[in-house]
C-alpha cells in the first residue's frame, strides 16, 4: 500500500501546484472586477458594499470616453491592416522562394521581441522626423508593425494545411492567379484571418507604451489607465479595468475559438 | 508518382521566382504586389525607427536641440556613468531572478498540464493561459498594487485578524510578483507545448527499461525539451528585462531599471541621444541573450544526435 | 492516325538538378484514350503538368488542336485535370466544387447550379449537391472531382493517377465508369498511372516512360507481347529475359547461345554473328511438363502465388536463373506443383520475342 500512496500524493501536489498558479494568474483580474462594484473609494477589505457608481462615473468621464473611442479606432485599424499584411507575408512565405526570404520573414516576425519601451522611443524619434507623430494613424501604423507578426504566424500555420494541389487545381479549372487567391486561398484561410483580426485587435487594445509615445495627446484606453495610475488613487480605474478586461478577454477567446488551439496530438493518449 | 515525385517537380508550384518564365506560376509581379507593401511597412514602422535609434546615439544636443553629428560622446558618457551601470546591474539581476523563478515554476506546471490533465482540461488550461499573454498586463499590475499595498487586500485581511500591516509593496518581492505576472503564462505555454511535443513512445520505452518516473523526467524528458526550456527562459528574460510597468508600479522606480531610465530620459526632453544609447545597449544585451539561448538549445541537439 | 489533337514536340523539362522530361515526342489523336505509364520519377506526371500548363517547359512545344501552347497560362488552356489528391475545395459544397470552373468563366449563378446538378446527376450523386466534401465517401469524392473537370465540356481530360487512393473494389468500378464516360463523351483522355491493370483496361494506346524519355508507344497488347527493350519487358512484368550471343542467323531466325543453352528465336532484322542479343518469353507462354521431358529446361519450383484464377509459379534452374510462369489453376493442380518439385519448361520458338533494342 505504501508504494501506492506516494505517487498519489505526488499527483495531488502537482495538481495543487497548478491550481495555485492559475489562482495567481486569475486573481488580479478578479480583484479588478470585484472592486469595480465596491462602493468604497479605496479598494480594500472589508468590501464596502455593491455599487454601480464607478461604472456610471466612467460613462460621464469625457476623457475616458474619448480614450475608449480612440482605442476602438486604433484596434479596428490595426486588426484590418495587420490581417492584410500578415496574410500577404504568410502567403509570400508559403508560395515563393527568393533571395532574402529569411530576412523578409524575420522583419515581420521579430517586432514583438523588441521591448515596447525601446520600440516606442524609436518610433517616436523616427516618426516625428517624418511628421507622423501625435496622430492616431501613427499609432495604428506602429501597432500594425507589431501585430502583423501574430497575424502572419496564425495564417502561415493555417497554410501548412493547405493542400499543395488546391491552387494549381484552381488555375487548371480556369482561375487566374488573382482569382485563385481570392476564391481558393482566402476562403481556405478564413478561420485564421478572423482569428488574426481579433488577436491583432487585442494586441492593439492592450498596448500602451507605443501608443503613449507615438499618440501624443491622443490617448488610447491603456494610456489613459497609465496616466490615471500615476495620479491619485482613482476608484474609476477598477470600472474602466473591468470593461477593458471584458473586451480583451472576448477578443482573445474569439481568436482562439477560430483557430482551435490544441496541444500537440502526440501527447494525446486517446 | 505524385507521392514520390522527382525533387524538382514537388517544388515547382512555389519556385516561380527562381524559375525565369512562367505560364504556370504567377509572374514575379504578383509576388511583389503582395510582398512589397509588407516590406515597406515593416521598414518604415519597425526597422527604420530602430536604425534611426542607432543613428541618434551618435548625434549631439546643442542648445536643447537634436542635431546630426558623429560623436562617440554619448556612448562614452552613458557607459561610464555609475547611474547607468547601477541600473544595468539592477536590471540584469531582476531579469535573471525572474527568468530562474519563471522557469522553475513553469516547468512543474507545464508538466502537470501536458501529462496529468485530460485532453479537454489541457486544452482549457492552454486557452486560459493564452488570455493573459494578450491582455491587460497594466491592469493586472495595478490589481497587485491593490492587493499588496499597505492598506490593500492582504493587509486588510491581516488587520481583521490582528496582524500588523506587512510591507509587501515596494521591494524585490512585489517586483517579482509583477514580473511573474508578465512572464509565467507565456513560459508555461512554451513548456507545455514542449512537453506535448515529446514522443510518448520515448517515455514509455524508458519506463519499460525500468526507469522510475523521476529518472524518466531527469534523463529523458528534460533533455528532450531543452530547446523549449531555452525558449521559455529567454522569453522570460526578454520580457522582464524590457518591462516598464512592474518597476514603475511595484517599486516606484526605486531603484530604476533601464526601461525606467529610458522613459525618464526621453520624457525629460533633451537627452534623446543618451536615452538612445541606453535603448541600443539594451537591444544588444537582448541579442546576446537570444544567441545564448540558441546555443543552449542547439548544443543539446548535437549531443543527442551523437548518441 | 488523322491529324493529332495533342502533339508533344521535343518537349523538355529541367528542374534544378533534375532532368525530368528529355525532349519527348508524342502524338495523340482526338478522342483517343492514352495512358502514360512508368515507375516513380519517370517524368509521367511532369508531362501531364506540362500539358496542363502547370509547369513551364524548358524546351520544345505542346500543340493542342493545332495551336501552340507556348506562353498560354494554365487557366486559359481548358485542359482540366483529375488529381491524385482530388484537390477538391474543402470550403465549398459539392455543387459549388463542380460549378467552380463555370464560376471562373463568369457563368451566371442559376446556370452554374443547373449544370452542376446535371453533372452530379450524371455521376450518380443526385441529392448530394449541398453536402460538404468531408461528408462524402472516397468514391463519391472521386466522382465529384471528375464532374468538376468535365462540367465545362472540355475536349481533353487529364487524369493523374486518379484511382490510386481508392480500394481495389472501388478502383474497378471507377475504371468502368471512366471507360463509359470516355465512350459517351468522345473526348481525349490522357491518363497517368503506374498500374498496368488500369492502363490495359482503359487505354487505346499506352506510353511507357523511363528516366524522362519515352521507351515505347503502342496498343497495350502489342507493348505487352513485343516490348522494345529490357526495361519495357521488365516493367510489363516479363521477367523471363534470356541474354546471349548470336551464333548463327537464317531467314527470320537466329540462334542465340545463352548460359541455359542455345535457343531458336524469330527475328525481323539481321544480327551479326557474335553480337549480343536478348529475348523474352511471356509468363503465360511457357509450358510445364514432368521433369526430364526431352527438349525441356529443367528447373525447381521455388514458390507459388495466387493471382485470382491464375497462379504464378516461380522456378529456378540449376544455374540459378529464375523464371516466372503463369498458369491456370487447373493446370497447376494437374501437375501437382509444390515448392521443391522438379519440373521441365519449354516454349514454342515463335513465342520467343527478340528485344529489338538491346544494348
Amino acid at each position: 500500500m505504501a508504494t501506492r500512496i506516494l505517487p498519489r500524493l505526488s499527483r495531488l501536489a502537482q495538481h495543487l501546484f497548478l491550481a495555485g498558479l492559475f489562482v495567481f494568474i486569475a486573481a488580479p483580474m478578479l480583484v479588478i472586477v470585484v472592486f469595480s462594484f465596491d462602493a468604497n473609494r479605496f479598494p480594500t477589505i472589508p468590501w464596502g458594499g455593491f455599487s454601480l457608481e464607478w461604472h456610471r462615473a466612467i460613462l460621464e468621464d469625457a476623457m475616458v470616453r474619448d480614450a475608449f473611442l480612440n482605442s476602438i479606432l486604433v484596434g479596428l485599424g490595426t486588426a484590418v491592416l495587420s490581417t492584410l499584411l500578415g496574410f500577404a507575408a504568410a502567403y509570400v512565405d508559403y508560395r515563393w522562394r527568393f533571395f532574402g526570404k529569411r530576412a523578409f520573414v524575420l522583419l515581420v516576425a521579430i517586432p514583438p521581441a523588441v521591448p515596447v519601451t525601446i520600440l516606442g522611443m524609436a518610433m517616436l524619434a523616427f516618426l516625428s522626423r517624418l511628421g507622423l507623430f501625435g496622430r492616431l494613424e501613427a499609432v495604428i501604423a506602429c501597432h500594425t508593425a507589431v501585430a502583423s507578426s501574430f497575424s502572419m504566424a496564425l495564417i502561415r500555420l493555417r497554410l501548412n494545411d493547405f493542400g499543395r494541389d488546391l491552387e494549381p487545381a484552381a488555375w487548371n479549372l480556369g482561375a487566374s492567379h488573382a482569382a485563385a487567391l481570392f476564391t481558393v486561398v482566402v476562403p481556405f484561410c478564413r478561420p485564421a484571418l478572423i482569428a488574426s483580426f481579433f488577436l491583432s485587435a487585442a494586441v492593439s487594445f492592450d498596448e500602451f507604451m507605443i501608443a503613449w509615445f507615438v499618440g501624443g495627446v491622443h490617448e488610447t484606453i491603456p494610456v489613459r489607465i497609465l496616466n490615471l495610475l500615476q495620479g491619485q488613487v482613482n476608484p474609476k480605474i477598477n470600472a474602466i479595468g473591468t470593461v477593458v478586461l471584458a473586451v480583451s478577454i472576448v477578443l482573445v477567446v474569439l481568436a482562439q475559438w477560430f483557430v482551435g488551439v490544441r496541444v500537440g496530438k502526440r501527447a494525446d493518449p486517446t | 508518382m505524385t507521392g514520390s515525385s522527382p525533387p524538382g517537380a514537388a517544388d515547382s508550384p512555389r519556385g516561380f521566382l527562381t524559375g525565369s518564365r512562367s505560364t504556370a506560376g504567377s509572374p514575379a509581379v504578383f509576388a511583389m504586389l503582395l510582398g512589397l507593401p509588407v516590406l515597406l511597412w515593416q521598414i518604415i514602422f519597425f526597422a527604420g525607427p530602430l536604425v534611426f535609434l542607432v543613428v541618434i546615439t551618435f548625434w549631439q544636443v546643442k542648445s536643447f536641440r537634436l542635431s546630426p553629428a558623429f560623436v562617440a560622446d554619448n556612448w562614452e558618457k552613458v557607459l561610464t556613468s555609475t547611474a547607468f551601470l547601477r541600473a544595468l546591474g539592477h536590471t540584469l539581476t531582476v531579469a535573471g531572478t525572474t527568468t530562474v523563478l519563471a522557469t522553475a515554476i513553469a516547468l512543474p506546471a507545464a508538466y502537470t498540464i501536458a501529462f496529468r490533465l485530460s485532453p479537454r482540461l489541457r486544452d482549457f488550461a492552454v486557452a486560459f493561459l493564452v488570455v493573459p499573454v494578450f491582455s491587460s498586463y497594466i491592469l493586472r499590475i495595478y490589481a497587485w498594487q491593490v492587493v499588496l499595498s499597505p492598506q490593500g487586500v492582504i493587509n486588510g485581511i491581516a488587520g481583521l485578524i490582528g496582524v500588523e500591516p506587512l510591507p509587501l509593496l515596494g521591494g524585490a518581492f512585489s517586483l517579482q510578483i509583477g514580473l511573474l505576472t508578465l512572464t509565467l503564462p507565456i513560459a508555461v505555454l512554451i513548456l507545455t507545448f514542449g512537453f506535448a511535443g515529446v514522443d510518448r513512445t520515448l517515455i514509455e520505452a524508458a519506463e519499460n527499461l525500468g526507469c522510475r518516473r523521476g529518472r524518466v523526467v531527469a534523463h529523458v524528458l528534460l533533455p528532450a525539451i531543452r530547446p523549449a526550456i531555452a525558449l521559455a527562459a529567454t522569453t522570460s528574460f526578454l520580457l522582464a528585462f524590457g518591462d516598464y510597468v512592474s518597476p514603475l508600479f511595484m517599486t516606484g522606480s526605486k531603484p530604476p531599471t533601464l526601461s525606467i531610465v529610458v522613459v525618464d530620459t526621453v520624457k525629460s526632453g533633451s537627452q534623446w541621444p543618451r536615452a538612445s544609447v541606453v535603448g541600443v545597449s539594451m537591444l544588444l544585451i537582448l541579442v546576446a541573450v537570444l544567441a545564448l539561448g540558441q546555443v543552449l538549445s542547439r548544443r543539446t541537439r548535437l549531443r543527442r544526435g551523437g548518441r | 492516325m488523322s491529324a493529332p489533337f495533342v502533339a508533344l514536340e521535343g518537349l523538355d523539362k529541367r528542374f534544378p538538378g533534375h532532368h525530368a522530361v528529355r525532349g519527348i515526342d508524342l502524338q495523340i489523336a482526338a478522342g483517343e484514350f492514352v495512358a502514360i505509364m512508368g515507375p516513380s520519377g519517370c517524368g509521367k506526371s511532369t508531362t501531364l503538368r506540362l500539358i496542363a500548363g502547370l509547369d513551364e517547359p524548358t524546351g520544345g512545344d505542346i500543340r493542342i488542336g493545332g495551336r501552340s501552347m507556348r506562353g498560354i497560362p494554365a487557366f486559359q488552356r481548358d485542359t482540366p485535370m483529375v488529381w491524385q489528391s482530388l484537390a477538391l475545395f474543402p470550403f465549398l459544397t459539392v455543387a459549388e466544387n463542380v460549378a467552380f470552373p463555370l464560376r471562373m468563366k463568369k457563368v451566371g449563378a442559376a446556370e452554374r447550379r443547373r449544370r452542376a446538378l446535371e453533372w452530379l446527376d450524371r455521376m450518380g450523386l443526385a441529392g448530394m449537391a449541398d453536402r460538404d466534401i468531408a461528408q462524402l465517401s472516397g468514391g463519391q469524392r472521386q466522382r465529384v472531382a471528375i464532374a468538376r473537370a468535365l462540367v465545362t465540356q472540355p475536349s481533353i481530360l487529364l487524369l493523374d493517377e486518379p484511382l490510386s487512393a481508392l480500394d481495389a473494389h472501388l478502383r474497378v468500378r471507377m475504371q468502368t465508369e471512366l471507360s463509359r464516360l470516355h465512350k459517351q463523351l468522345g473526348i481525349t483522355f490522357v491518363y497517368v498511372t503506374h498500374a498496368q491493370s488500369e492502363a490495359f483496361a482503359l487505354a487505346d494506346r499506352i506510353v511507357i516512360m523511363s528516366d524522362g524519355a519515352i521507351q515505347q508507344v503502342g496498343r497495350p497488347q502489342d507493348v505487352y507481347r513485343e516490348p522494345v527493350n529490357a526495361f519495357v519487358a521488365e516493367f510489363m512484368g516479363m521477367n523471363n529475359i534470356l541474354r546471349g550471343t548470336v551464333r548463327g542467323a537464317s531467314a527470320g531466325r537466329l540462334a542465340l547461345e545463352t548460359p541455359l543453352g542455345s535457343f531458336d528465336v524469330p527475328t525481323r532484322k539481321t544480327h551479326p554473328v557474335d553480337s549480343k542479343a536478348a529475348f523474352v518469353i511471356a509468363a503465360d507462354r511457357i509450358a510445364l511438363a514432368a521433369a526430364g521431358t526431352y527438349g525441356g529446361l529443367d528447373a525447381t519450383v521455388i514458390g507459388l502465388e495466387f493471382v485470382g484464377s491464375t497462379q504464378t509459379v516461380f522456378v529456378e534452374t540449376a544455374s540459378g536463373h529464375e523464371f516466372r510462369i503463369q498458369k491456370q489453376q487447373h493446370e497447376i493442380e494437374a501437375l501437382d506443383l509444390a515448392p521443391g518439385r522438379q519440373i521441365s519448361l519449354s516454349w514454342e520458338p515463335r513465342h520467343a520475342w527478340l528485344l529489338p533494342d538491346f544494348r
